[in-house]
């Protein structure tokens, strides 16, 4: 071993290149998400609706016990199963919390303290930046989206012995939730670029989701025409859903426009969102 | 000890400083949201031939909720928590804290000020809403009376929403999600629960200042209490103003706000 | 000058962090210098002193009046705090005004103290401008301005040079002991060492929370038996130099650097020791170049009290 004098020496080692350049950023947010108060109360609240789908998965398999009999005829096949997990209100709006919760100070933050740049100053492109904020809100969406669907497939098979859902199902199942998170999650993003102020971001944030209610309500009752109903957020995951797992509508219109609603609208996110942090200074 | 000058000082200073805040556009341009889709309704109507949309019609169904449901209680949360929270979140509560006025003033003062802005931005959509939709005999009495009460009545949920969302702002941390919840949850939910859950919302008793009534959903056993008086109704929502308000400046007093790491 | 500021037994935790334990200080006038490392618990005392928080334990006044909860207080006091925040959306003029305002003068009486203070600190031509346009040095020297507004009796300032320019460091130094000569009492906290030894010789040095030393930095200095003096002399001739100071009982050693021609003598009697020197020298012939105190400084009194 060599022999060093005391202080600066070079070091011999060779730099490691990391291949996830923003895996840290995807970490270090998991955690900060995790830490914050309330947090588990939020998760509990999210996962109460996997569980009553459990207990009537379980009921269905037992006939004699005569309980839950809407939600059990709801759950009836696979891909009523499916879809009304993922397309039920209930679950939209913890959607929409947890994405508020996770993301809305994600970039607000770090436009407030202005700490992107110090972001930027490393070996990282904007784009490792914008995935790694990505990611964090991804996880926690498909915690509570993709994670519970799985499982319930999985108690499925446990309680009835039955799984006639094919590959198809399957992805569309593992599909459906990745396109919403990447709805959400995007939307999130987007409006947390707009603002240093966290508390303007969650409240614009709602804003969008409840007057997009509001407004197609509105519209559809004056026009009794179902296409204004392309206008609601919530309206649209569930026509999507619909659609993708091949059961009846929501509304009277096509349900493939609202899957091209939903990408049109992601797509516009992330580019503003990308138009946002162009203009950041490094 | 009251200081009015202080207050007036602290008053005009936040005035205009909320004026040229990028929030207060915003919410300008969505107060005029519900008059927007009034008109973009009747344009499409007019494109097809169709009978246009009675305005007072639209006014009651969905002039009415959007604001006294939705746009009131929201720029309530946001403006009325930010009285204390965004000094804090700002670190500029130093400099009200550390000059000779008494932590009152400093609620009064500002509360005040976001009242105003608040109350300015709501009038401008609301009785521009409310002159589009009853344009032919605006200047009726009946039409001025209820204009005037549209007004009023926003005015006190302006105050009475305020009042509660500056409580959570001085004593929570998270208080915007808790203020979200409270709206879309508990206002929602209590419409529909039996007894007497309804007289703990604000909703309950604004519901009767108003010029027309918002329905509400028939409650879990169909069972709904009867509307106050508009008297009990005003004088219900001014007292829980107060009491929030009092409580405010007493936390405000007792409580140390950390701005920064401590070295 | 009486009593300014009195703590007693002062204790300060968050949660299970202690921030301040049992300080008990009295100042009475002129600038104070507190000094401390990072996490020492100066902005704790800072904070407590402006009324931001409560102790846990013990008791502080200014004035002979406690601060938490006493606005009318402020009237004699002036506070530029540490973080650089700001209203965003103001200008530096409305921002310094509506601090005029809030002392209660009349409208003019306003004015005329926000315009001098803005004055004082260079900020005239910029006044108009929105405060999120200055640069870190102006909106510091704007805070700076806030704090001097009320003439008050009692200037606290913590990290008040952060982000300013050489200039206007020796400018706001200058004016402090202006401030000083005027009778008024300053507080200035930092972390360098070089600006509190530019304003003051009267310290306070915290570290875990505790004053570990207040007062003259010469005083504590010679308190300090464990670190003997250390007085470098460059000469012709360090040997006949240290023969004939080595006779006296006031040296405790001497380290040569014939390299350098320097003679490094260390004693714990520094005044006679000095006076030894310079009859020696001028009685001796010896021709000398340089005589320095190497830690004759606030880092090293600061250094040797802390441990490090």
């Amino acid at each position: 071993m060599p022999i060093r004098e005391e202080g600066y020496y070079n070091w011999e080692g060779t730099l490691s290149k990391s291949k996830i350049k923003w895996f840290p950023i995807f970490t270090t947010g998991i955690k900060s998400v995790y830490k914050k108060r309330f947090s588990k109360l939020l998760f509990a609240t999210a996962s109460s609706l996997f569980f009553v789908f459990l207990i009537a998965l379980y009921v269905s398999s037992k006939p004699e016990l005569k309980m839950m009999s809407r939600l059990v005829k709801m759950i009836s096949s696979d891909a009523l199963l499916f879809r009304t997990y993922y397309t039920n209100g209930f679950l939209v709006f913890m959607c929409a919390m947890i994405s508020v919760f996770a993301g809305s100070e994600l970039i607000s933050n770090d436009l407030k303290h202005k700490s992107i740049s110090l972001y930027l100053a490393r070996p990282l492109s904007k784009l490792d930046y914008i995935t790694g904020k990505f990611s964090i809100i991804l996880f926690y969406l498909m915690m509570f989206t993709l994670l519970p669907g799985l499982l319930l497939v999985i108690f499925k098979v446990i309680f009835t012995g039955d799984f006639s859902a094919g590959l198809a199902l399957l992805v569309k199942s593992i599909t459906f939730p990745v396109v919403i998170s990447l709805f959400w999650a995007s939307l999130m993003l987007m409006l947390s670029s707009l603002s240093e102020n966290g508390r303007f971001v969650k409240i614009i944030f709602f804003v969008a989701f409840f007057l997009s209610q509001m407004i197609a309500g509105m519209f559809w009752g004056i026009f009794r025409n179902d296409n204004f109903m392309y206008i609601s957020i919530e309206k649209n995951i569930q026509q999507f859903g619909s659609f993708v797992f091949g059961t009846p509508l929501e509304f009277r219109a096509p349900g493939w426009i609202s899957g091209a609603i939903l990408l049109g609208l992601t797509a516009l996110f992330l580019l503003i969102l990308a138009y946002r942090l162009r203009k950041v200074e490094v | 000890m009251v200081n009015k000058n202080k207050i007036k000082t602290i008053y005009n200073f936040f005035v205009k400083k909320l004026l040229r805040a990028k929030k207060t556009k915003f919410f300008i341009l969505f107060s005029i949201t519900p008059l927007l889709i009034f008109l973009l309704i009747n344009g499409i109507k007019l494109l097809y031939n169709d009978n246009l949309l009675a305005g007072h019609d639209f006014f009651k169904n969905g002039g009415m909720p959007f604001f006294f449901q939705f746009y009131i209680q929201l720029v309530s949360l946001l403006f009325g928590a930010a009285v204390l929270s965004d000094e804090i979140d700002s670190k500029t509560l130093i400099y009200l804290n550390t000059s000779p006025i008494s932590k009152f003033s400093i609620l009064s003062g500002k509360l005040a000020a976001y009242l105003s802005v608040t109350f300015i931005i709501y009038a401008i959509g609301s009785s521009l809403l409310y002159v589009t939709t009853h344009f032919n005999g605006i200047l009726t009495k009946k039409n001025l009376l209820a204009l005037l009460q549209l007004e009023f009545a926003g005015l006190i949920a302006i105050i009475a929403y305020s009042s509660l969302f500056l409580l959570f702002g001085v004593s929570l941390k998270k208080s915007t999600i808790i203020g979200l919840v409270y709206i879309f949850g508990w206002e929602t939910i209590a419409q529909i629960l039996p007894g007497t859950a309804q007289k703990i919302t604000l909703f309950f008793y604004l519901n009767s200042l108003t010029p027309i009534r918002i329905p509400k959903e028939k409650g879990i056993l169909n069972i709904s209490i009867s509307q106050p008086g508009f008297a009990e109704a005003l004088i219900s929502l001014l007292l829980f103003s107060a009491i929030f308000f009092a409580a405010s400046v007493y936390i405000f007093k007792k409580r140390e706000y950390l701005l920064a790491d401590h070295t | 000058m009486g009593v300014v500021i009195k703590g007693e037994n002062l204790s300060k935790w968050y949660g299970n962090v202690l921030g301040l334990s049992e300080i008990s200080v009295e100042i009475s006038g002129g600038i104070q210098g507190l000094l401390g490392p990072n996490g020492a618990g100066k902005s704790t005392f800072l904070k407590i002193l402006t009324g931001q928080l409560k102790p846990n334990i013990g008791e502080i006044t200014i004035f002979g009046e406690p601060v938490f909860n006493n606005h009318e207080i402020f009237h004699r006091i002036g506070y530029c705090p540490e973080f650089d925040a700001y209203y965003r959306e103001v200008t530096g003029w409305e921002f310094i005004r509506f601090k005029s305002a809030l002392f209660g003068y009349n409208k003019k009486e306003t004015d005329d103290r926000a315009l001098k203070a803005l004055d004082k600190v260079g900020l005239t031509d910029s006044k108009e401008r929105k405060i999120s346009e200055y640069s870190l040095g102006m909106r510091q020297r704007l805070k700076f301005a806030s704090s001097i507004i009320n003439d008050s009796d009692l200037l606290i300032l913590d990290e008040p040079l952060r982000g300013v320019d050489p200039l206007w460091r020796i400018k706001i130094i200058k004016m402090l002991k202006e401030f000083e000569a005027e009778g008024r009492t300053i507080i200035v906290s930092s972390h360098i060492l070089a600006e509190i030894e530019a304003m003051t010789n009267n310290v306070i040095l915290i570290h875990q929370g505790k004053i570990f030393a207040h007062g003259d930095i010469q005083e504590i200095r010679d308190l300090i038996g464990s670190h003997p003096h250390r007085i470098s002399v460059v000469c012709d001739d360090t040997r006949g130099l240290a023969k004939k100071m080595i006779s006296d009982d006031l040296l405790r050693n001497i380290q040569f650097m014939d390299s350098e021609q320097k003679v490094i003598f260390e004693t714990d009697k520094r005044d006679r020791f000095f006076d030894t020197l310079t009859a020696t020298i001028s009685g001796s012939g010896i021709s000398v170049s340089e005589i320095t105190s190497p830690d004759d400084n606030l880092q090293s009194v600061f250094d040797y009290l802390i441990g490090r």
